[in-house]
């Protein structure tokens, strides 16, 4: 027990400053302290530390939350709503093939058509998604971690509300319109590009302090 | 005005002087009120105290009986001194004539 509780305090203290994880440990060592009491007093560290943090800046975080939920609802409904209606159009076409559709100069066209509108409307999502993420990521420092993680879940709750949604359209019958399409919108278009555009802000971030 | 558990860690470091550190401090605060004195509070007063300019801390030099690890020195500045000597002349002087005051007088 005394083991486990020295290697979660050896663990925990990579949390704090390199200095101060040494003066920590040595004043810990020099106690004499048991593992359970030195676990709690880094733990005790830990969290005073980040309640000040909080409690300070609560200014900056909090706008910071209400912007990240009204993104991630707003992202994830143009790619629910991207995915549905790409759902449509891929039934049209893959599920109802006929080589006229390459054939004719007009069925071709029209072909060529949605395919750029989507690939376009995408690109637009994905951008929207990373750009937020990147201002997420820049602005809202060490509140960066809270506000990804309202932004993920929103996503993962928009997610849940697709599965659970029932259309009576012809394609929405096929798990593949219905469920895998706009699930892989969503991942595609928002989560995967948020989470880059996060981690390039957060880059963005350190460098101009 | 200081709080209490600033005033105990400015005393702590002006009675150990040149020896004032995180673990020393500790030890004399513990031994002072009988009660424990965690880190985390040591450490985050600490900061609040050299936020407001009333100690200066840095890192001293490692020592073999701390595993090679360094200590965080402290000093109390002068306005340090006078926010401290101020909390005194208050708890001194609000304290005057009530039965604890007069009993340990006494004794």
């Amino acid at each position: 027990m005394n083991r486990i509780c020295w290697w979660f305090q050896h663990a925990l203290t990579r949390l704090l400053p390199a200095g101060e994880r040494d003066a920590v440990c040595g004043d810990i060592e020099e106690a004499g302290e048991s593992g359970a009491a030195a676990l709690r007093d880094v733990i005790g560290l830990i969290a005073r530390r980040e309640a000040e943090w909080w409690r300070a800046d609560c200014q900056r975080w909090l706008p910071m939350i209400v912007v990240a939920d009204l993104l991630a609802i707003r992202l994830s409904l143009y790619a629910r709503d991207f995915g549905r209606q790409s759902a449509v159009y891929a039934w049209m076409y893959l599920n109802n093939w006929t080589p006229l559709y390459v054939d004719g100069a007009a069925w071709r066209w029209d072909l060529i058509q949605y395919v750029a509108v989507f690939v376009l409307a995408g690109l637009r999502i994905a951008c929207f998604s990373a750009g937020a993420g990147a201002a997420i990521g820049f602005i809202s420092r060490r509140a960066w971690a809270l506000n990804a993680l309202v932004l993920y879940l929103l996503v993962i709750a928009c997610a849940v509300a697709i599965l659970v949604q029932q259309h009576d359209d012809a394609p929405f019958a096929l798990a593949l319109y219905n469920l895998l399409l706009p699930l892989t919108a969503e991942a595609a278009l928002v989560a995967g590009p948020a989470f880059w555009g996060m981690r390039l802000g957060r880059r963005f971030e350190r460098r101009s302090i | 005005m200081l709080g209490e558990f600033e005033y105990l860690l400015l005393t702590a470091a002006a009675r150990l002087g040149d020896d004032a550190y995180g673990a020393a401090m500790r030890q004399e605060i513990e031994t002072a009120t009988g009660r424990r004195c965690s880190i985390g509070a040591l450490y985050t007063t600490l900061d609040r105290l050299e936020a407001k300019g009333l100690v200066k801390t840095w890192m001293g030099d490692p020592t073999p009986q701390r595993g090679g690890r360094p200590k965080r020195m402290v000093q109390v500045t002068a306005e340090g001194v006078r926010e401290a000597a101020a909390f005194y002349t208050a708890v001194t002087n609000v304290s005057h004539g009530v039965s604890w005051a007069v009993k340990r007088a006494q004794s």
